[in-house]
């Protein structure tokens, strides 16, 4: 009998694993998508090519990302 | 000496079509027959209605039969992608705008770039002519025209280091063809702008719910701004979580001030509304953009995708039967009310984006370019985001089609000949001798008051038509009859949303492509931190589109009407400047017999654009020509007349005269613009066809040393070699760190 219940929460848990992998992978699409992970990128970026510079602060670094969209605006399509 | 360690391969070994087995074989039978059956139903069905299934159907599988067989032959045999090559991502990475991206990032994020406003209205006018013109021409378009656009164009861009259109035209055409290509840009610009913001004016005008719900989305960006600048740096998704919740506050809250006693002072006329938008125009181009232009593009892109989903699932589980039969008379006798004009060439004119939209060129060679990790991931990104977009535009047309069809004539009729009343639209539009067709003014009363606005007569633009589509069919899953008004704001909401991302954005990159040109003359000019230039470039371009508007809703024969097709030509010709760079650079490269491949879509559009721009030249008729409706007005003012047709006295008489005037100017600058790049590309092809000589301007092939799937999902062979990757490198350095684990 508890052999039976073990499998039935372990499975149960298998699926709340799941969904949550799956939650994980829509938030970090949408993140991608949006731009959210360029800070990141940016530090991974320096980290490897140019291990002497020492990156901006996130704030500076997005503050400068948006300036940057502002003298090259992205087009929206019609 | 050093011994290279053994690198895992950074494509695929003999990239061959996967073996014919017979699942697979099944599979592909399986998805003809389908798509077969479903284009048999859409296409003989006559006189019953057809369930909106069948449009699903017909144009998925269309679709998937494309991508598979002819966006894979583009990809390998006519643009010969090759993924042992370096892309600029690769390159030039940079960890600011050249980034290798995850293919499906990008693809989500060209396709945000891609859609708007366009594949939504211009689909709902089409369906005056029924149902098939614009499904053929949306599906069949997208597949030999518009996707082979984009995919080819980024292509080509990606091969030149994420190259401009323009700067494409002008290195692979020559000056000519360049400066031809940047005036065409400018024009299309200022055209889409216009155009645009007429239908978020006729959404808007006389309905205090959509005009309050669109002011809240200013302090909603402004807090959005001060947050993200301030509060949380770079925290986007939940700052744009927190805007869209707040804008479903500001729809709902719309209904509470429409029917309070705040209303008449969010119940603007259309010319009100016109300077309202000019002066935001204006103030989003010279403000910083961190406090309106970059959260409102955040808070339309989630707006945009989750609509865009929800209208999906609403379509395929509601399933509504459509009401317009396949053709109506007005597809072969031109006297439609929506526009004037026949089948060909004016649906081709009409449905730009969703089956070919030169726009799309200018993000095709702009950011994702730069974005691309592997070049064979062009398919995906290129034809695959177009696909989706087309997707989109079949879901306006069924929406569009499933409404009642005197409801739809009703609210796309424009004010000149409805009268404007329910009484007068009833009767006009019964007797436009539509085959069960018959409306009363009660029913049309009856449907405003349902959506909760005073009146849906001569609501023309489409966005509003669009809206009512979207709130039967919602209204179908969520919340019931009782909540079509909301739905319906939520749905004006949506498309005035990203009109004006569209207008704020559009307005600053026309002021920066007039600074850059204006700075060859006055090098002050191209500081774009100047301030006097910025605003002087900003006063420019808004004037400019903001007369057209202007004149669009105080046009006695209805703006949407006249305008419509203007915008449309323009878009083509920029579709007709991206496909002439695209035939030059196969000619030139020594690829000649794949040249059919952008030349018959570049062939069909030339003569689609042609053809409509002599008629509006040419044609004797007034309804279409619009020098022939120049004259008739002038004449009838010289003859003492006070008024004509639409036009009640003789101001009005007089702005029939000068508008006719500026869009068949217009009309000229297109149709000249067009032959002109025609004639430069086809003189460069036949030199260097005579001559033999191979001339290539994109970046000599430097070795790749990555690897990464193309397609959507990755095959068992990509696997395997993602495998040896992670196995060669266990910290992936090379991939950026949040990819690691996630295929």
């Amino acid at each position: 009998m508890t052999g039976s219940l073990d499998r039935r929460e372990l499975r149960a848990r298998g699926y709340a694993r799941s969904v949550w992998s799956a939650l994980g992978r829509v938030i970090w699409y949408v993140k991608e998508v949006v731009g959210e992970n360029d800070y990141e990128r940016y530090v991974n970026h320096l980290r490897r090519h140019h291990p002497q510079t020492r990156p901006v602060s996130r704030k500076v670094f997005e503050r400068d990302k948006i300036q940057r969209l502002g003298t090259g605006p992205n087009t929206r399509c019609c | 000496m050093v011994v290279q360690e053994q690198q895992p391969p950074v494509s695929v070994p003999d990239d061959r079509p996967p073996k014919w087995t017979p699942q697979r074989i099944a599979v592909w039978a399986g998805i003809a027959l389908l798509g077969g059956v479903a284009w048999s139903i859409l296409a003989l069905g006559r006189g019953e209605s057809v369930s909106a299934i069948w449009f699903v159907f017909a144009a998925l599988s269309s679709y998937a039969i494309a991508y598979r067989f002819y966006a894979r032959f583009i990809v390998t045999r006519v643009l010969r992608a090759d993924d042992t090559r370096a892309t600029p991502a690769e390159r030039l990475e940079n960890g600011l705008d050249y980034n290798r991206t995850d293919r499906r990032v990008t693809y989500g994020h060209h396709f945000a770039a891609i859609a708007g406003a366009g594949p939504l209205v211009g689909p709902v006018l089409a369906a005056q002519m029924g149902y098939l013109p614009g499904t053929i021409w949306i599906i069949v378009g997208v597949i030999v025209a518009g996707a082979v656009q984009d995919l080819m164009i980024l292509f080509f861009s990606m091969r030149r280091n994420g190259r401009s259109l323009g700067q494409m035209a002008r290195q692979d055409i020559g000056p000519v063809g360049g400066i031809a290509a940047l005036i065409a840009v400018l024009a299309i610009m200022i055209m889409i702008l216009a155009v645009l913001a007429l239908v978020v004016v006729n959404a808007l005008a006389e309905s205090p719910w959509g005009v309050f719900s669109i002011a809240m989305t200013i302090p909603i960006a402004f807090f959005m701004g001060v947050y993200l600048r301030y509060l949380r740096p770079g925290r986007i998704v939940e700052v744009s979580l927190l805007g869209c919740g707040l804008l479903i506050l500001a729809i709902v809250s719309g209904g509470w001030v429409a029917a309070s006693s705040l209303a008449p002072m969010f119940t603007l006329d259309k010319v009100t509304l016109v300077w309202c938008l000019i002066g935001y125009g204006f103030a989003a181009s010279v403000l910083p953009v961190w406090m309106l232009l970059a959260p409102r593009d955040y808070l339309s892109t989630f707006m945009k995708v989750g609509t865009i989903g929800l209208l999906a699932v609403g379509i395929l589980v509601v399933a509504p039967n459509t009401t317009m039969p396949a053709f109506t008379d007005f597809a072969f006798n031109g006297a439609g009310p929506v526009f004037s004009g026949t089948l060909f060439p004016f649906v081709f004119i009409i449905i730009a984006c969703g089956a070919l939209s030169g726009f799309h060129a200018l993000i095709a060679s702009g950011t994702t370019p730069k974005m691309i990790e592997k070049e064979r991931q062009v398919r995906l990104v290129g034809y695959g985001g177009m696909l989706t977009e087309s997707f989109v535009a079949i879901m306006a047309l069924v929406a569009a089609c499933t409404i009642d069809q005197g409801l739809y004539f009703a609210m796309n009729s424009g004010a000149g000949v409805t009268g404007g009343t329910a009484a007068g639209a009833a009767e006009f539009v019964n007797g436009l001798g539509l085959a069960g067709v018959s409306i009363t003014a009660e029913d049309l009363n009856a449907a405003a008051a349902v959506v909760e606005e005073e009146s849906l007569v001569s609501r023309t633009g489409g966005a509003p038509t669009l809206a009512i589509g979207i709130s039967e069919i919602l209204s179908g899953i969520f919340g019931g009859a009782g909540a079509k008004a909301f739905w319906y704001h939520f749905a004006i909401m949506f498309e005035a949303l990203f009109i004006l991302t569209t207008v704020d954005a559009g307005t600053r990159v026309g002021r920066f492509m007039l600074q850059d040109t204006i700075g060859n003359v006055i090098p002050r000019f191209k500081d774009t931190s100047w301030k006097v230039g910025s605003i002087l470039a900003s006063a420019i371009i808004v004037a400019a589109w903001g007369s057209i508007l202007l004149m669009g809703v105080t046009d006695p024969l209805g703006g949407i009407n006249t305008l419509f097709p203007l915008f449309g030509i323009s878009n083509q010709l920029l579709a007709a400047v991206a496909l002439a760079v695209c035939v030059t650079i196969l000619c030139k490269t020594g690829r000649v017999r794949y040249a059919w491949v952008p030349g018959i879509p570049l062939a069909w559009d030339a003569v689609v654009t042609l053809t409509a721009s002599w008629q509006k030249i040419f044609s004797d008729d007034p309804r279409i020509g619009y020098w022939a409706q120049h004259t008739q007005y002038k004449d009838a003012i010289a003859a003492g007349q006070t008024q004509l047709g639409p036009a009640a006295n003789l101001d009005q008489m007089e702005a029939v005269v000068r508008n006719t005037f500026i869009q068949g100017a217009l009309s000229i600058l297109f149709a000249v613009l067009i032959i002109v790049i025609l004639a430069d590309a086809i003189r460069v092809c036949v030199a260097h066809l005579r001559s033999g000589g191979i001339s290539d301007s994109e970046h000599p092939h430097e070795p790749s040393k990555v690897f990464a799937p193309a397609g959507l999902f990755a095959t068992a062979e990509e696997k395997r070699i993602q495998q040896m990757w992670a196995e060669h490198r266990p910290e992936s350095p090379e991939a950026p760190a949040v990819l690691a684990g996630r295929e």
